[in-house]
């Protein structure tokens, strides 16, 4: 199992290395040339060359690269064009909140969506079960943007409860201003989450492990949390991890519509801005964020089914 | 004073494409420490006998149209879950099919079966793991395999655990439902000797659930034949297998070849098994039975008397005995 794990954060080097090498590629196709977002448009031709040479520009591309994955490993993302500061501190003082938007959204997703889909599963074609699947159709095809802005309407403009926009202050404060955005990019999820769990539930209550379950004696509550749900765990902790994602990916939207301060909206900021080291650094710790989401959902595989868990240890076996 | 006392059972399935009578009409008495045999082909209702019992009859689709089931004076099919809950396991318990599928996957055997103890049983989890290992040490399994998760074993000691869980509780009455279909011929006479050893010991009652003629030889002290969910003929062991009387069960026994004589092809019983959805009117078995006359087709036989405590449904034994009302 350790060596599984040890093996995956190895396979994260590679991985990093070509996501940052076609993110690099993309920005250096681009018009925008650094020495002028720099200087402004007031530089003249031979100051912007004396920079372009000085932050070494004229060197060929994979030499930059190469520059750009040394000082990565170093800790040095370059230093924004906008704000004159490390990239590194600015991601390092937006990540927080980005991670606690998503987390909320994701613990959103699991408390609301496996229920849901249990009790829906549970009670097949009765009137909850047929209700709440066309809602969750629906939570999953409405565009996050919309959802946000809706929400905004009905709970910020109609109903004032929660804020419409920027992180609050205080416990209380966060946690009033997290509601409507982290609802926001929840919901997809959620309509996912159970989707997925009443099809997976459904699978399982039809297995015969179930009937044995039930001729031992066991009470019907005890079988649907310990016999039905455990095995039925799995494709959804497969899509709750996805979700996670494109939790991160929808994030960028939903931080732009409620102003929150994260790593999100400062990532359009930068594009905007045409601050190169800013948007690469963005695009470095998502991914990252990605696949470490990715390692842990496949860890979480191990704990909830213990033949995947086998596997694992015959790997080891075979080395 | 029978243990188990089957009446009239009829029991539906209804589905999209119509309603499937799995059983209709039977009566079946099984006695203290002794096991029934229920044979009959597939699809004649024997799993859905055992599953009405075990009041595991699927939610949606399953219906009892009319019966009794009574187990200790008590009818089976009028009682609550929550009663039904302190019976299964507890008094009568279920060996299943396919010990491939009959066992989580997710959980350790020692759990498994520990929570069969737990259901009935107001003890501490450490306690109810100790009597797992022993019922797994009864069974034939180390009891420091109770740890492992069932896809650690072969499908015969998969056998072995799906009876220790069935036997924690020491069940008063036990359902095997073709225990040995899946398993390989040695594996098969292995578990079934165990499931003799433990039913002396525990003085259970049994009904074994096969198509197998040879297990109910050696194992069963009476026997049931049943097709298309109807009991065709039942009587003791001896009487049934050496003067069988319906034409049914006579197919059945010549459908087995001999081993003194040289045969190149197997005796089957001509045709197929009526469709459940549409039945004969008379007699289920007169689309395939040789000596079905117009009778058979219009008037549905009686079970009737053709020796002490042997019954068998059909108009040839008309004249022997009393019919059963």
């Amino acid at each position: 199992m350790w060596k599984y794990i040890v093996k995956r954060i190895l396979m994260l080097i590679p991985v990093m290395l070509g996501t940052i090498l076609i993110v690099f590629f993309i920005m250096d196709r681009s018009e925008v040339d650094p020495a002028k977002v720099i200087l402004g448009d007031a530089a003249t031709e031979e100051t912007v060359a004396e920079l372009r040479e000085e932050l070494g520009l004229n060197d060929p591309f994979f030499v930059r690269y190469g520059r750009y994955v040394l000082d990565l490993v170093q800790g040095d993302m370059g230093e924004s064009y906008t704000y004159r500061t490390p990239v590194s501190d600015q991601i390092l003082a937006r990540l927080p909140n980005t991670l606690l938007l998503a987390s909320t959204a994701v613990l959103l997703s699991v408390v609301i969506g496996i229920p849901l889909g249990v009790v829906a599963a549970k009670k097949q074609y009765s009137a909850f079960d047929n209700i709440s699947m066309v809602v969750c159709l629906f939570g999953s095809a409405a565009p996050t943007f919309w959802l946000g802005l809706v929400l905004v309407l009905l709970f910020s403009q109609m109903i004032p409860i929660f804020p419409a926009s920027s992180m609050g202050r205080g416990f209380w404060g966060v946690l009033r201003s997290l509601v409507l955005p982290s609802f926001t990019i929840a919901i997809s999820s959620i309509a996912t989450v159970a989707r997925t769990t009443r099809a997976s539930m459904l699978e399982v209550i039809r297995q015969d492990y179930v009937d044995t379950a039930r001729a031992k004696g066991t009470p019907e509550s005890k079988i649907t949390s310990r016999h039905m749900l455990r095995n039925a765990l799995i494709p959804v902790i497969t899509s709750v991890g996805l979700n996670f994602g494109v939790l991160l990916g929808g994030s960028v939207l939903t931080e732009t519509v409620f102003a929150w301060p994260g790593i999100g909206r400062y990532v359009i900021e930068a594009i905007k801005t045409q601050d190169i080291p800013s948007v690469l650094g963005c695009v470095v710790a998502l991914s990252i964020m990605f696949t470490v989401v990715n390692l842990l959902v496949d860890i979480l595989y191990a704990f909830a089914d213990p033949r995947i868990k086998a596997q694992y240890k015959q790997g080891r076996k075979k080395r | 004073m029978a243990f188990l006392d089957i009446k009239d059972l009829q029991v539906d399935y209804v589905t999209e494409d119509g309603v499937v009578h799995a059983l209709n009409g039977v009566d079946l008495e099984v006695m203290e420490g002794e096991t029934l045999g229920l044979v009959g082909e597939t699809g004649a209702g024997k799993t859905t006998l055992a599953k009405c019992i075990m009041g595991l009859l699927p939610q949606r689709t399953g219906r009892i149209r009319s019966g009794e089931i009574y187990y200790d004076g008590k009818d089976l099919l009028k009682m609550s879950l929550k009663e039904m809950q302190k019976i299964r396991g507890a008094h009568i318990a279920m060996i299943f099919q396919d010990p491939m599928t009959s066992l989580n996957p997710v959980l350790t055997v020692g759990d498994q079966i520990a929570e069969a103890v737990q259901n009935h049983e107001n003890c501490k989890r450490d306690e109810a793991m100790k009597r797992a290992e022993e019922m797994l040490e009864l069974v034939g399994i180390p009891a420091e395999r109770a740890g492992d998760y069932p896809h650690q074993f072969s499908g015969g000691m998969k056998q072995r655990v799906v009876i220790a869980i069935a036997l924690a509780c020491n069940p008063k009455f036990l359902i095997a439902d073709e225990p040995t279909t899946a398993l390989d011929v040695t594996i098969q006479a292995q578990v079934l000797e165990m499931m003799q050893d433990l039913k002396r010991k525990f003085h259970t009652s049994m009904l074994l659930i096969t198509h197998d003629l040879g297990v109910v030889a050696q194992n069963c002290d009476r026997v049931a034949v049943i097709y298309a969910g109807e009991v065709v003929e039942y009587g003791g062991i001896f009487d049934v297998f050496k003067g069988m009387r319906h034409p049914y069960t006579k197919g059945l026994f010549s459908s087995i070849p001999q081993i003194q004589n040289e045969v190149t092809r197997l005796a089957p019983i001509p045709g197929m098994m009526p469709d459940p959805m549409d039945l004969p009117e008379g007699c289920k078995f007169c689309t395939r039975c040789q000596h079905a006359t117009q009778r058979c087709r219009e008037e549905h036989p009686q079970l009737v008397q053709v020796g002490e405590g042997h019954w068998a449904r059909c108009f040839l034994c008309e004249q022997e005995g009393k019919v059963k009302e």
